[in-house]
C-alpha cells in the first residue's frame, strides 16, 4: 500500500503528529508494533503538565515544554480528556534546597514561565496538610496540572483514525531502504489480535508493500534502531526505567497538588500527586535499564520510591496500594529532544529521544513537526467539513449526578449493568470502547479506556464479564482473549469439549 | 410477590422495612430470619443473576455440618436457602448494583429492569462479602503480565466458565480457596508445582491442607514467598525464597520455578466501600465496621454480618452471623430496642496474644443477656486458657487446646459479671480478652 506518510510509533507523540497531519489532503499510516496505542513510555507515564522551569534556556526541552503546557488544557478540552491545572509545589527542606528554587524560578522566568511564586511554610501547609511539616519554601507553579496520559493519547488516534489516518497495529518495522526518493518500509506481523477482530480487522492489504514518501519516527525507546535502518546513527537511546506506586481513590482525596522534590545531584526526587481520576501516585525513580522492554518492577526500586516519597508526604498508607507499574524513558544521547529532518536521510523526520518533560511538550511538537512536513511537502488542506479536531465523550457513568444516572438508565438498557463495580463502570461505556475509532481489543485496552479493572479489586471480579463482552463484540474466543499483546492470553483451554 | 408490584410512577422510588445489600449467604440467612420474625417489606439487593454468592462457585464440599449436621457443596448450601426464598414475599432485586448509599439509609442502585432506582429502609443489613487481596495489594514485583489470579477468580473460570487458567501453577499464599484451587486444578489436569506461604504456618483450615495438598502429593513450602514475577505477555516463572523470622528473603535462598499461572490465596478484604460513604465507623483490624454485641454498626438501623463484618473460616458461622443481625435488625425495626445509645457503653480490647475481638463494644443494656466475644489470635498457641478480664478481675475463662490465627474462637461473657465489675456501669473500664502468659 502506498502512503504519503508513515509514521512510526503510536505513542502520545506520534499519535497528536497523526492527528495534526489528518487534516490534509494526505494518507497517512501509523505503524505500531503493540496491540494498541499507549504501550510504552505514555503508558506508564506521570501524567503532569509541566509548567516548564525544569529545561535548559534555549533547548527544544524548554521551548516545547512551555508551549506545550499553555496549549493542554485547550487539547484536553477538544478531545474530551481530562486535565486538571491543579499547580505543583517544589519542596525544600533546608537552605540548599531553596537556593535550587531561586535558580528553578530565574530558569522559568527565562523560558517564559507565568505563574510562579516562592512561598513559605505557611501556605505550602494550608493547600498540603500531609507535606512533611519541616518544610521550609516551596516554589508554587500556578500553571501545572495533571492528565492522563493515556487518554489523551487515546482520544488523539480516535480522532487521527475520524480523519482516515490508518492505524496499522500489531506490525512492526523491520527495514526501510529508499528507491528513487520512495521508502519502502518492512514489516512483520506481530500478532493476530486485530485481523481476528470482526470490527475493523486490519486487512492484509493495507500492510504489504507499504511505501510513504515521508517517515516520521516516533518509535520511542526504539527510535534509534529505526533511525539506524534510515542510515542516521546520529543518536542513541538510553532506555531508563521508572517505578511507581498506585493508591486507591481513598488516598487521592487528601493531595491536592503535584508534590516534587528539590532537584540534587542525585536525582530529581519522587514525586506525589493525585492522578486526574482520582488515584494516588508516587513515582518515578530512574534505573538503567539493560534492555528496552524490560518493564518489570524491582522490590529495592519499589522500596526506594516510597521511602523518598515519604520525606516529602507525610500522607501515604501502604495497605492502600493497588498496583504497581514500570515504564522505560527514552532518553537521548544528545540530552535534548530531536526533532528535526535527519541530515543523513531526506525525508525523514525523526522525533526522538523525547523523555521527560515529553508528555507536556507532546502538542507543541505535533504542531512543529506539522511545519516541518509542510516545509517538505506541498499538502493541501481538507475542506472544513471533511475533517474534525474534536472528539465528543459521553460522561462515563461514575462521574455523573444522580440525575444523570437516571436519566441515562432510562434510555439506555446497557447502562443499567454494572461490570465494574469498584470504577461504577457500565456494560455501555465498554461496548463503546470497543466500537470506538480506535477500539479497545484486550482487557488493558478496556481498562484504559473505561477504568474497568483500573479500581481496588484490579480486575479480579469483572475481568470474566470483560472478556465476555470483548468477545462477543470483536468475535475473538473467550480463551484467545489478552491482557495486552498477542502473547498474552488471559487463560488455556476449555476444560470440556 | 412480583417484585413489579412494589413499583409506582416513573420515578423508582420504594420504601422496605429492611434492605439486605447482598445475597450471599449472610445475606440470604438474614433475610430468611427477618422474615421468620414477621418483618413486613424485606428486599435483597444482589449484583449477580442469582442469589448465592461466591457459594456458587464452590463446587467442592465441607459445607453445612453446624447449620444443617451434613456435608454439602456449595452449591446446595446455597439452594438451601434460595429456594425457601422462593416461597416468601420476600423482594429479590437480582443484576442490582447499589453504587451509592447515604447515611439516612437512602440507597441509590441500577438494575436492568428498573434502571436507576432510590431505595429507602428503616434498617439496613450489611452483607456484601468480601474480596480477594490483589497483586497490587501485595506489591509483588516483576513483569506486569497474564497469568496472574486471584484464587477466587480463577475459581470462577474453572467451574463456572469452563476455562482453565492455565497448564502449570504456583499457588502463593495458603488460603482456603488457593488450597481447594489446588486440589481443583490438580483434578483438571493442571500441574500445581507447589504452594509457597509467607508464614511459618498454613493460613488455611487443617482439613484443607490435607485434603487438598497432602492427598495429591502438592508440596507447601512455609517461611517462603515469591520474590518476582517472571515472562513476556504471560508468566514463564516465578523465583521464590525464604524469608526470616521478620518475613524478609534471605538472600541466596533464591529459587526459579517455570510456570505459566500464578494464584494468589493471601487474604480477603471486607468490601466496605458502601458502608464508609454511609459514615459508619470502622474497625482497622478487621477492615470490617465497628459493631456492639447486636452486630449494630455506630450509625443506627444499619446492621453488618458475614465477611463483609470479617472475615469468617466457615460459611456456617456465616449464615449464624446474619441471623443474629436479622433479629436485631427486627428489635430495631419494632423499637423494642431500647434507646441503646444512653446505656454505658464497654470497649472491647484485644489482649496478649489476640489480634482482634468482636464485637468491639458491648451495651449495658439486659442484665440476663449472654455474650458471645469472638476473636482471633495472633500465633500459635497450644493448651492454652483465654480469659476475659475486667477491672484486673477474670470474668470468664476458656481452655483452648489449639488456638491457630487462622481459626476463629470464642468466648461467653455475662452481662451480669460486667454490671457488678463496674459498679452498675458507673466505674467503666475496658474488658480485655487475652491468651493467659
Amino acid at each position: 500500500m502506498n502512503y504519503d506518510i508513515c509514521i512510526i510509533g503510536a505513542g502520545v507523540v506520534g499519535s497528536l503528529i497523526a492527528r495534526q497531519l489528518s487534516k490534509y489532503k494526505v494518507k497517512i499510516a501509523v505503524i505500531e508494533r503493540n496491540v494498541d496505542v499507549s504501550m510504552d513510555a505514555t503508558g506508564a507515564n506521570s501524567g503532569i503538565v509541566h509548567s516548564g522551569y525544569d529545561a535548559k534556556i534555549g533547548t527544544k526541552k524548554a521551548r516545547f515544554n512551555v508551549e506545550g503546557c499553555n496549549m493542554m488544557p485547550a487539547l484536553c478540552e477538544d478531545l474530551s480528556v481530562k486535565c486538571k491545572m491543579i499547580g505543583s509545589f517544589v519542596l525544600a527542606f533546608d537552605k540548599d534546597d531553596e537556593k535550587v528554587l531561586q535558580q528553578l524560578y530565574d530558569n522559568g522566568i527565562k523560558n517564559g514561565v507565568t505563574g510562579m511564586a516562592i512561598v513559605d511554610r505557611d501556605f505550602i501547609l494550608q493547600k498540603e496538610p500531609y507535606v512533611n511539616p519541616l518544610v521550609t519554601k516551596a516554589l508554587y507553579a500556578k500553571n501545572a496540572g495533571i492528565v492522563s496520559p493515556y487518554k489523551l493519547n487515546i482520544a488523539a488516534m480516535d480522532n487521527a483514525i475520524m480523519n482516515g489516518v490508518m492505524f496499522l497495529r500489531e506490525t512492526k518495522v523491520t527495514g526501510i531502504e529508499k528507491k528513487d526518493g520512495l521508502f519502502h518500509i518492512a514489516v512483520d506481523v506481530t500478532g493476530d489480535i486485530c485481523s481476528m477482530s470482526k470490527i475493523d480487522p486490519i486487512k492484509e492489504e493495507d500492510r504489504t508493500d507499504i511505501t510513504a514518501k515521508i517517515i516520521i519516527n516516533c518509535a520511542g525507546a526504539h527510535a534509534d534502531e529505526i533511525s539506524h535502518m534510515a542510515g542516521d546513527d546520529s543518536f542513541k537511546i538510553i532506555p531508563r526505567r521508572g517505578e511507581y506506586i498506585l493508591f486507591d481513590k481513598t488516598e487521592g482525596s487528601r493531595i491536592n497538588t503535584v508534590l516534587f522534590q528539590t532537584p540534587t545531584e542525585k536525582g530529581k526526587g519522587i514525586l506525589v500527586t493525585p492522578t486526574v481520576d482520582g488515584n494516588l501516585m508516587i513515582g518515578p525513580d530512574a534505573t538503567l535499564a539493560q534492555d528496552k522492554d524490560d518493564k518489570c518492577t524491582n522490590s529495592d526500586n519499589l522500596d526506594y520510591v516510597y521511602k523518598t516519597a515519604t520525606q516529602s508526604y507525610t500522607g501515604l498508607n501502604m495497605k492502600k496500594s493497588i498496583t504497581v507499574f514500570a515504564g522505560i524513558r527514552a532518553t537521548p544521547s544528545t540530552s535534548d529532544f530531536i526533532i528535526e529532518e535527519s541530515s543523513k536521510c531526506k525525508n525523514f523526520i525523526n522525533v526522538a529521544g523525547i523523555e521527560s518533560p515529553g508528555l507536556t511538550a507532546s502538542p507543541a511538537i505535533a504542531v512543529y513537526v506539522e511545519g516541518i512536513v509542510r516545509s517538505l511537502m506541498e499538502m493541501k488542506e481538507k475542506a472544513k467539513d471533511e475533517y474534525t479536531m474534536t472528539v465528543k465523550h459521553d460522561k462515563p457513568f461514575s462521574e455523573m449526578t444522580n440525575e444523570e444516572k437516571e436519566k441515562a438508565c432510562s434510555s439506555d438498557e446497557l447502562c443499567r449493568k454494572i461490570i465494574c463495580r469498584c470504577e461504577t463502570v457500565s456494560e455501555k461505556e465498554i461496548v463503546a470502547a470497543i466500537y470506538s475509532p480506535c477500539g479497545a481489543r484486550t482487557v488493558d485496552g478496556v481498562k484504559k479506556r473505561t477504568r474497568a479493572g483500573m479500581g481496588r479489586c484490579q480486575g479480579g471480579f469483572c475481568s470474566p464479564h470483560v472478556m465476555r463482552i470483548l468477545s462477543e463484540h470483536t468475535g475473538i474466543p473467550v480463551n484467545r482473549i489478552a491482557k495486552a499483546n498477542a502473547n498474552s492470553c488471559m487463560l488455556g483451554r476449555y476444560s470440556r469439549g | 410477590m412480583p417484585i413489579h408490584a412494589c413499583w409506582g410512577g416513573t420515578r423508582v422510588v420504594k420504601e422496605f422495612n429492611l434492605v439486605i445489600i447482598g445475597g450471599g449467604p449472610a445475606g440470604m440467612a438474614a433475610a430468611l430470619e427477618a422474615y421468620a420474625l414477621g418483618i413486613k417489606d424485606i428486599a435483597i439487593l444482589e449484583r449477580d443473576d442469582s442469589l448465592g454468592g461466591i457459594l456458587k462457585q464452590c463446587i467442592h464440599n465441607g459445607f453445612g455440618l453446624h447449620v444443617f449436621k451434613e456435608e454439602l457443596t456449595g452449591p446446595e448450601y446455597a439452594l438451601r436457602f434460595s429456594e425457601k426464598i422462593k416461597d416468601t414475599d420476600i423482594t429479590v432485586l437480582l443484576n442490582t448494583m447499589v453504587i451509592n448509599a447515604e447515611k439516612n439509609k437512602t440507597l441509590y442502585a441500577v438494575n436492568p429492569d428498573f434502571g436507576f432506582m432510590t431505595i429507602k429502609a428503616k434498617a439496613v443489613i450489611l452483607a456484601m462479602g468480601c474480596r480477594e487481596r490483589s497483586r497490587g495489594a501485595l506489591r509483588i514485583p516483576g513483569a506486569n503480565v497474564a497469568g496472574i489470579f486471584t484464587a477466587g477468580t480463577a475459581q470462577r473460570f474453572v467451574n463456572m466458565e469452563g476455562i482453565l487458567p492455565g497448564t502449570k501453577a504456583v499457588i502463593l499464599g495458603s488460603g482456603d480457596i488457593g488450597l481447594i484451587m489446588a486440589r481443583r486444578m490438580t483434578l483438571e489436569g493442571i500441574k500445581v508445582l507447589g504452594v509457597y506461604e509467607i508464614m511459618d504456618y498454613p493460613g488455611g483450615l487443617t482439613r484443607n491442607i490435607v485434603q487438598c495438598l497432602d492427598d495429591f502429593n502438592i508440596p507447601l513450602h512455609l517461611s517462603t514467598t515469591i520474590v518476582k514475577i517472571h515472562g513476556i505477555g504471560r508468566v514463564t516463572g516465578v523465583t521464590t525464597a525464604k524469608v526470616d523470622k521478620n518475613m524478609i528473603p534471605i538472600k541466596g535462598t533464591e529459587e526459579y520455578v517455570e510456570c505459566d499461572t500464578l494464584l494468589l490465596s493471601v487474604g480477603l478484604i471486607p468490601e466496605n466501600e458502601l458502608t464508609e460513604q454511609m459514615g459508619v465507623g470502622m474497625y482497622q483490624v478487621t477492615g470490617g465496621a465497628y459493631v456492639d454485641q447486636d452486630l449494630e454498626t455506630d450509625t443506627e438501623g444499619i446492621f453488618a454480618c458475614g465477611n463483609v463484618l470479617h472475615v469468617h473460616d466457615l460459611v456456617d458461622y456465616v449464615t449464624m452471623e446474619g441471623q443474629k443481625a436479622a433479629r436485631s435488625a427486627k428489635a430495631y425495626i419494632d423499637e423494642s430496642m431500647e434507646q441503646k445509645k444512653t446505656k454505658p457503653e464497654i470497649k472491647v480490647v484485644p489482649g496478649n496474644g489476640l489480634r482482634y475481638v468482636l464485637p468491639q463494644h458491648i451495651y449495658l443494656k439486659d442484665n440476663d443477656e449472654k455474650i458471645r466475644v469472638f476473636f482471633r489470635s495472633k500465633a500459635r498457641y497450644k493448651d492454652v486458657l483465654v480469659r476475659a478480664l475486667i477491672n484486673n478481675e477474670v470474668i470468664a475463662k476458656k481452655k483452648v487446646i489449639r488456638l491457630i490465627p487462622s481459626e476463629m474462637e470464642s468466648v461467653e461473657i455475662k452481662a451480669s459479671d460486667l454490671y457488678i465489675k463496674t459498679d452498675n456501669g458507673i466505674n467503666l473500664k475496658d474488658l480485655v480478652i487475652e491468651v493467659e502468659q
